[in-house]
């Protein structure tokens, strides 16, 4: 659709050593990337040691996505729909370690949509988990000792039921 | 699994309800001491301000049976909703005094007695709200010692939890009920001679002001649209389109606008309407109260008539456990946010003596919430 105006290409390097063409104007959504080209720091490809090459495909296929500009008004309706049921369908992934890692790319980018989009989702799976359910989907070490933690339990009952 | 980093963690927790956010408390100790830290409190509440699907509530009080679940009673008789901001809910309550709640919490702070005894009976005006300069919260009351004195203005801000008088008010003979809180002052309708204005009361410098109104009937309310103030009509069953003018950022001119009839009319005695304000959309949501039940019922958005995507949530309290059922709602806008009545401890972390103090006065409190039966 946009793509009659070529745009520069960026190359992304995966923590994996796998490399990515994306356009730079879907690229810049990245606020981190964004700052690189600004300091001219993108003449090669640019590392990203923090995430892997299956995460950074799922990125690219977000920003990708979200790129994409609606040519009227009319279109614009449906294309804020059809966005929403990506980000909806976008954030159902097989593997939680997998939403985890989009939350820490999301970060590590700075893209704000993205992170507030898995964030969101991390945050509607953990609402009806117990305590000790949701310690272990994030791996947290219960430090209370048991008296702390019976103190905590108590003041706040009331939220248990 | 790899783990994410505490910056992270605050990132989803702000995504959280407050119920889950005080099971969430029990976690750890990192989480607890994030959870009550005020800076993030602060962050939770922008957030609840600014997300379309935020927990925006109305809240109200009845003597009426509620058939929803989301509800909870405050174990109190007689009282009136003197006003909600910030998840917090001022309460004049006839057998004990004021008291400023969180419903979403739990907590209860009772304020110190008003200096007039008998301001139970003089009390005309009243209102609370948030002072933005000094961080607090303020209740503001107005009160005649004698029938014909003029209205004598009483603050107590919530920190010190001390009266102090205000000022003495002339100029408004007729100024009673709750302010209506928008922008850092109470605003309330007045008869001014032949015409209708618009009081407020600065909550931050303490002083009144005039504003004008569109040349209006007496049939007039007081709401707020999108942080905006504005008046609409009581609808009556000729009248299909509920009127409302609100006033342009400006502050001084307003902008009329007309809301579709979207209710059936045979069907609901209406009480009262709320312009329930949706800041991100820019909609304005209508909310009527049902008779008898006193639950707040999403009616229509203007600018997407079919749109009810924002959940209609009842959380109600109930306040009133005396068989005198009064219709006299009050009802008011009102947040769901960890905000604590008792103050919070500065965002650097001095909160934990502050914390234990707050825990001796919840244990202390007399207050008991009760649990909706069934």
């Amino acid at each position: 659709m946009s793509s009659s105006s070529s745009s520069k290409m960026i190359e992304l390097r995966s923590s994996d050593g796998e490399t990515f063409h994306v356009e730079e104007t879907v690229v810049l959504q990245s606020e981190t990337i964004k700052q690189m080209i600004d300091d001219d720091c993108a003449n090669a490809a640019i590392p990203l040691p923090n995430v892997t090459s299956m995460t950074l495909a799922k990125v690219i296929e977000y920003i990708k996505k979200h790129a994409e500009k609606p040519k009227d008004d009319d279109d614009k309706k449906v294309a804020e729909e059809d966005l929403k049921k990506f980000d909806a369908e976008f954030v159902k992934v097989d593997q939680e370690s997998m939403l985890f890692d989009l939350v820490r790319a999301a970060n590590y980018l700075n893209i704000k949509s993205l992170l507030d989009l898995t964030c969101q989702a991390v945050a509607d799976s953990i609402k009806d988990l117990s305590v000790e359910e949701v310690r272990k989907k994030f791996n947290i070490q219960n430090d209370f000792t048991p008296e702390e933690e019976a103190k905590v339990r108590k003041e706040n009952a009331w939220a248990f039921d | 699994m790899t783990e994410l980093g505490h910056d992270i963690h605050e990132e989803i927790l702000l995504r959280l309800e407050v119920n889950d956010l005080i099971r969430c408390k029990s976690v750890c100790k990192s989480w607890n001491s994030l959870i009550s830290n005020p800076r993030f409190v602060k962050s939770q509440l922008k957030r609840q301000h600014s997300n379309e699907l935020g927990d925006t509530r109305i809240i109200v009080s009845d003597g009426a049976s509620s058939m929803y679940d989301d509800c909870f009673y405050l174990g109190v008789h007689e009282c009136q909703l003197l006003g909600s901001c910030n998840g917090l809910v001022c309460i004049s309550c006839y057998d004990t005094n004021f008291l400023v709640v969180n419903p979403s919490t739990r907590e209860v702070k009772e304020l110190i007695n008003h200096p007039d005894d008998s301001y139970r009976v003089t009390v005309y005006v009243s209102g609370f709200g948030y002072d933005s300069s000094i961080d607090d919260y303020k209740v503001v009351i107005g009160h005649r010692c004698n029938p014909n004195d003029h209205l004598e203005f009483n603050v107590l801000e919530l920190k010190t939890n001390i009266w102090r008088f205000a000022v003495v008010e002339s100029d408004y003979e007729y100024l009673e009920g709750n302010g209506i809180l928008c922008n850092g002052a109470l605003h309330w309708l007045h008869q001014d001679i032949d015409n209708f204005v618009i009081v407020s009361f600065d909550l931050s410098k303490e002083v009144f002001k005039k504003t004008a109104l569109p040349k209006l009937d007496d049939k007039w309310n007081l709401g707020t649209v999108t942080d905006r103030l504005c008046v609409f009509r009581f609808p009556n069953t000729d009248s299909k389109e509920i009127e409302i003018w609100v006033m342009r950022n400006d502050q001084v001119s307003w902008e009329r606008k007309l809301l579709p009839p979207g209710y059936d009319t045979n069907k609901t005695t209406i009480l009262g309407y709320i312009p329930h304000r949706n800041i991100l959309s820019g909609n304005v949501h209508i909310w009527l109260l049902e008779e008898g039940s006193g639950a707040p019922v999403l009616v229509r958005s203007i600018d997407h008539p079919h749109d009810e995507h924002i959940r209609p949530s009842h959380e109600h309290i109930r306040l009133s456990t005396y068989s005198e059922c009064n219709y006299n709602y009050d009802e008011h806008v009102f947040v769901k946010s960890l905000v604590s009545p008792h103050g919070m401890g500065n965002e650097n972390g001095s909160c934990n003596e502050e914390s234990e103090e707050k825990k001796a006065k919840r244990d202390l409190s007399r207050w008991y919430w009760e649990e909706r039966e069934e």
